[in-house]
């Protein structure tokens, strides 16, 4: 498929000569020389089929037309691609094609951006000469998103061939034969296709359309704005379709370096929310005290509260949190706020547990300076995953990587506490034992230092020895450890481990990527504008006050150190692994002012609730998983809630400290001349497709990180088990669960997972509990009800439970004090 | 007088020859012996090259030259898929060699695997054929175990196994890139060609694919040699085919015959001439996929070349003759509907155009036909014709086309006088 680099091929295409790549495919040498062949069942994404026969050209010395789509360029061929003949051979296709259509266009939601519509007009066939009776069948939902009308379809199979060739969930396949076949389901429960979304589009007709955006409106009617999804940190590039001030529906908007123009059906799906804010004006109060109040008086009580609370215990009585899905922008006028303006230390961004200060040079060394791009990860020899369910945490990303090692040499490799079930597991995988990564982690560098492959990890370690490229993506499995960041310095270990080997064996030393699958849209923005001292610095070095953490922080507040808790678009009752600290805090703070879009926990107990407006309102910039900075457009929804910015500022004139700017471009354009890999942007000249952020070190800086890490010391030795507590607790990452954000939007309880114990066999007869049982799962600092699932993926000694179950909070188990979760299952009476 | 010619059905009429020693003491499995002991690979390809035998499943194309296209120094493994998926209508020869000559068939399996050094024969057998299917494994079996196939085959150090593959009854199948899909495991759907079998075939490895007939011959070639079969028949059509004549004559069957015989001699002569004394109105060539070709055209010598020049084809060669009272309409619409209904629906004109076809006909013979379908019926023709993905699509215009050329009045005698057809046959799905 891939054009084999260097070789040209020169032949000629209607008289006009074009020299292309050799492999190139003839409709693409004929787009090349300005010539478009019409195809319906070809697609850049899928291998050639050749059954829609639209795309029948003349070449000279064949017998009878082939199909370009098929065809392989060779030198000195002669190819006619517009004659009489072929209009006489594609009108006939075109009839073929429309023999069975119905003739529904003005009440089809494909009508507008149809391609047999377009070509039928094109080719002029205003009369049929069919006059028997079409073919119908009544319409079946493929998913609880997608509607199949059987009547438009033309069966050029992309869609089956989408779910075989590049989501390989095999969710489609055609039924019966000649002109009776048909698209439909196998019809087994079986793991869920995260992209099925994307056979709308790829559906050259209206035949497969979503169930959301049916009869919503006509493609013409929709205002587009083109934007960054915010579901997760992939950051796919989507366009938002929006009609009399409502979001109708999403698509992808096509950022070759990101997404290659698929989306997960989350991001494409869960947009009801926009629509259906619940908040319009801030509330004072808690419970049945609550009540709507102005926003002249919310910034007063806001502003009192501050004052009174800074006269009395001093600015560190003051202590804020962003979370980390808001835009770059919002970042640096927190900080600015927080820091200079309310003359607070305990501030924090994002939502890690990464705990920077301990070991900044080590470890912002491979949060900034060696983390790979998107392309850079697809093009590595080895992708390793550890930790990380990939398709759950970084939908697109996944698919990309299974896309691109189709068919090649390369491999994804998994390592993580259990084998990620479902069609997309990696194809080579090892597990370690649950919570104890560490101890993995020095297994596997004694391994590559000693050469010995024949180890547990013996596969995995060979391969990091033989790769001349390597990308390490890692997870939630070690991002949501209390020791967070002592998984990432046992693997910068590991990679300076490999690094020695090849070294010692006389190979180039070649590179080893890390980048962390944070979970939120922007939380590697947060991450850069947590740290931004050591950016702006441009060297890694230990700062002058000690860093404030999440973990400190909340703990300050549990310890009644800090009086006023301001959280802007978090929720750390459910994203904190430590439930009962936050409730601490919480509880122990005098004030909670929380501004957000969305009602959930915390939003419940706030003493001043501010909404802001959401996600489609939003200008800035995110920063995504691979390190691409890209803009945030806002779509022409009126809402009159005010953004981040705007709240901030209020409050800041309010309490007479001056005034901050609202419009992104100008906080934007002052950082960008601070930070020297966007020093060359502004706000309006940042490309479509994202800027890439570049914080390589010259290779002296790149020695003194290796020594750093040479001198850490770690302690692999495995975590010593628990009386009466004979479970280890996972916890694993979902694409759809029930977070605010789908409870409001529609379709999504279909596809949100129930709240699951997942057990392995042995264990579940071992503790007596059965398939589908409720349980409780118990911890010493909690327990939760659950419902107990036989599952083979998941390792003997360990429950695996998602970490976002608002009825049974996972972090209501799990301590920060302590490096491993036992937990204990009983059958509930 | 038209004689046959009986190479592969030599031993019809030998009680029990799909048993091993029956068929080992009728001179079976001597070829076998004489190819892995006295001849290289090459030599057997050569010697099939110059016998002249063509591939005997509808193209005729060379065998031998077919086997060399084989890469020789290919790394992984190489395969024989022997096409036993016999669903032509008219066509039943390879039903009698599986059910009554198993052995010959996997002789010759054997010694094309020896030629082209394949380690692994599917024999792809038609869903329908039980029978069939339990001799070939039967028989396979019975080779298993005297050594003739397996591991070092007669000590020869050439090893090859034998496995038989069902179908789920698709005409589509018998179409060989169809074929190895299904084979595979999936849906039998053709595939672009090029890459030919040859050079990727069943999962990607090289593969030769051979009809059950044309296997079956083989032990003859190299029993006899190359001059003995190139000395039957014509000059471009040289051996014997077997010849499946059925339809409206007296004793309808499978006759092998020499290349180059009249189709009147085989019609007449061997299968007693038309029935009931009627006369001859038209007669199939190859099987209900080849154009009607008229009464006059029955002198023709039975061959490839002699058949395409009179307008159609050998095909696999089954004579379908029909008497003066036939209902050509009718007859057509029977063939049109199979064709409908075993199109695969991978590609668009096959697919939509074979049923809209069938719905022509259908419509006339209710007597709905109006003046514009018969030049509807030829322009969905010439837009079907050599447009699809696979041969299918030529195969389902060849009886429209010649019934509306030689049989037009007949047609418009339906339209214009809105005649109304008598069915016996309800169809079943629409």
């Amino acid at each position: 498929m891939d054009a084999r680099e260097g070789k040209l091929v020169t032949l000629t295409i209607n008289g006009k000569q074009v020299t292309v790549p050799e492999g190139t495919k003839l409709t693409d040498a004929a787009e090349a020389a300005g010539f478009k062949i019409p195809q319906f069942c070809a697609h850049r994404w899928l291998e050639p089929l050749g059954a829609c026969r639209m795309c029948l050209v003349r070449i000279e010395k064949m017998p009878k037309l082939e199909t370009a789509c098929t065809t392989v360029v060779r030198e000195g061929m002669v190819v006619t691609t517009e004659s009489d003949e072929i209009r006489q051979a594609r009108k006939a296709m075109l009839e073929f094609h429309l023999l069975n259509h119905p003739l529904e266009c003005p009440v089809c939601d494909k009508g507008g951006e149809c391609e047999l519509q377009d070509l039928t007009e094109a080719h002029g066939l205003t009369k049929s000469r069919y006059v028997e009776d079409k073919l119908a069948r009544p319409d079946a939902m493929l998913t609880p998103f997608l509607r199949m009308n059987y009547k438009r379809c033309i069966m050029c199979k992309r869609c089956v061939r989408y779910c075989e060739e590049v989501t390989g969930s095999h969710l489609l396949k055609v039924d019966e034969r000649g002109a009776w076949s048909h698209i439909a389901t196998y019809g087994v429960e079986g793991p869920a296709d995260y992209f099925s979304g994307n056979m709308i589009e790829l559906c050259p007709v209206g035949a497969i359309t979503s169930e959301l955006f049916r009869f919503r409106g006509r493609p013409w009617e929709l205002h587009r704005t083109r934007t960054v999804c915010n579901q997760c940190s992939v950051g796919c590039s989507v366009e938002l379709h929006t009609r009399q001030n409502e979001l109708l529906r999403i698509v992808p908007g096509v950022n070759p370096y990101v997404d290659d123009g698929h989306i997960c059906d989350r991001g494409r799906f869960a947009y009801g929310y926009a629509n259906n804010l619940p908040f319009s004006q801030p509330m004072v109060g808690k419970g049945g005290e609550r009540r709507e109040v102005s926003w002249e008086e919310a910034e007063s009580i806001a502003a009192g509260k501050i004052t009174e609370i800074t006269e009395k215990h001093g600015a560190n009585a003051l202590g804020l949190i962003a979370g980390s899905g808001l835009t770059n922008e919002d970042y640096v006028a927190f900080r600015l706020i927080a820091h200079t303006h309310l003359g607070t230390e305990n501030f924090f961004i994002g939502e890690g547990l990464i705990d920077v200060s301990s070991n900044p040079l080590a470890i912002l060394h491979s949060m900034f300076f060696d983390a790979a791009s998107i392309s850079e990860i697809l093009q590595s020899d080895l992708i390793l995953s550890v930790g990380c369910d990939l398709v759950e945490e970084a939908p697109v990303l996944a698919l990309r990587i299974g896309q691109t090692l189709n068919g090649s040499q390369r491999k994804l490799i998994g390592l993580c506490a259990y084998k990620p079930p479902g069609y997309w597991s990696p194809q080579e995988h090892y597990c370690y034992d649950p919570g104890n990564f560490l101890a993995a982690a020095g297994e596997i560098i004694r391994a590559i230092e000693a050469g010995d492959t024949t180890g547990r990890y013996g596969g995995l370690v060979e391969r990091l020895q033989q790769a001349r490229t390597a990308a390490i993506i890692w997870g939630q499995d070690l991002l949501r450890h209390r020791d967070a960041d002592k998984c990432l310095l046992a693997l910068l270990k590991i990679k300076y481990a490999a690094y020695r080997w090849r070294e010692a064996n006389g190979m180039e030393r070649g590179h080893i990527s890390l980048n962390p699958a944070l979970r939120s849209a922007n939380a590697t923005g947060a991450l850069v504008l947590n740290n931004l001292e050591f950016l702006v610095r441009g060297q890694p070095e230990r700062p002058e006050r000690p860093h404030a953490t999440m973990r400190g922080l909340l703990k300050k507040a549990a310890a009644g150190e800090i009086k006023l808790l301001y959280l802007t678009g978090i929720n750390p009752l459910m994203t904190f692994i430590d439930r009962s600290l936050v409730e601490r805090a919480l509880d122990a703070v005098d004030f909670l002012i929380v501004q957000d879009v969305l009602s959930n926990e915390v939003t419940e107990r706030a003493d001043l609730l501010l909404p802001v407006a959401p996600w489609p309102c939003r200008e800035g910039t995110y920063v995504n998983f691979g390190w691409r900075l890209q803009r945030l457009h806002a779509t022409d929804i009126v809402t009159n809630l005010p953004s981040n910015l705007e709240v901030w500022n209020r409050l800041l004139i309010k309490l007479g400290k001056g005034s901050h700017s609202t419009t992104p471009a100008t906080i934007f354009d002052e950082i960008a001349r601070l930070m020297p890999p966007i020093s060359h942007l502004t706000f309006d000249t940042i490309p479509e497709t994202g800027s890439l952020l570049d914080f390589r070190l010259d290779e002296e800086s790149m020695q003194k990180v290796a020594e750093e890490v040479a001198k850490v010391e770690l302690d692999y030795s495995r975590y010593e088990p628990m009386e009466g507590y004979p479970l280890v607790l996972v916890q694993k990452i979902y694409l759809f669960r029930n977070s605010p954000r789908m409870r409001l939007s529609q379709k999504m309880d279909a596809v949100t997972p129930e709240p699951l114990a997942q057990m392995h066999p042995d264990d579940m007869s071992e503790y007596g509990v059965a398939d589908g049982q409720e349980v409780t799962v118990e911890s010493v600092n909690g327990a939760i009800e659950l419902i107990a699932r036989r599952c083979d993926w998941v390792q003997p000694g360990s429950v695996v439970i998602s970490n976002y179950l608002p009825g049974a909070p996972t972090s209501s188990l799990v301590s920060v004090d302590e490096n491993i979760t036992y937990v204990r299952v009983r059958p509930l009476q | 007088m038209t004689e046959q010619t009986k190479v592969v059905m030599r031993l019809d009429g030998v009680g029990d020859v799909h048993r091993l020693d029956v068929y080992e003491a009728n001179g079976g499995y001597r070829a076998l012996r004489k190819a892995l002991a006295e001849m290289k690979p090459e030599e057997v390809i050569e010697e099939v090259k110059k016998s002249g035998l063509r591939g005997k499943g509808g193209a005729g194309f060379p065998a031998g030259v077919k086997w060399s296209f084989v890469p020789k120094d290919y790394p992984g493994p190489k395969y024989l898929a022997c096409n036993a998926d016999e669903g032509e209508p008219g066509t039943f020869k390879d039903r009698w060699i599986l059910e009554n000559n198993p052995h010959e068939m996997i002789e010759g399996c054997i010694i094309c695997a020896y030629a082209v050094g394949l380690s692994h024969i599917y024999v792809y057998c038609r869903g329908e054929f039980y029978e069939g299917k339990r001799r070939i494994e039967q028989a396979a079996q019975e080779a298993y175990v005297k050594g003739y196939l397996g591991d070092n085959i007669l000590g020869s150090g050439f090893s090859t196994h034998l496995t038989v593959h069902t179908g789920a009854g698709s005409y589509e199948c018998g179409e060989e890139t169809a074929l190895l899909t299904s084979l595979e495991g999936g849906r039998g759907h053709p595939r672009i060609k090029p890459p030919f079998p040859a050079s990727e075939g069943a999962w990607g490895m090289p593969t030769v694919v051979n009809n059950v007939e044309t296997l079956a011959t083989v032990p003859a070639v190299i029993a006899n040699g190359a001059e003995w079969h190139a000395g039957m028949g014509t000059e471009k059509s040289k051996g014997i085919k077997m010849v499946c004549v059925s339809g409206h004559v007296e004793r309808p069957g499978i006759y092998e015959v020499e290349f180059g015989v009249p189709i009147s001699g085989i019609i007449c002569d061997l299968a007693g001439g038309v029935w009931q004394g009627r006369k001859l109105k038209g007669y199939f060539p190859g099987g209900s996929s080849t154009p009607v070709l008229p009464p006059e055209k029955a002198e023709l010598p039975y061959d490839y070349e002699s058949i395409a020049e009179a307008g159609s084809m050998l095909g696999s060669g089954a004579i379908i003759a029909f008497d003066e009272e036939t209902d050509v309409v009718r007859m057509a619409e029977v063939i049109a509907r199979f064709y409908a209904w075993e199109s695969c629906g991978k590609c668009t004109p096959c697919r939509e155009g074979t049923r809209w076809m069938l719905q022509i006909y259908e419509r006339i013979l209710k007597g709905g036909g109006r003046k514009e379908d018969l030049d509807i019926l030829l322009s969905i023709c010439d837009n079907l014709e050599f447009r699809s993905l696979c041969p299918f699509g030529d195969a389902a215009v060849g009886v429209v086309r010649s019934t509306i050329n030689l049989y037009r009045d007949e047609y418009e005698e339906y339209i214009r006088e809105h005649k109304v057809y008598r069915r016996k046959f309800v169809p079943v799905r629409h």
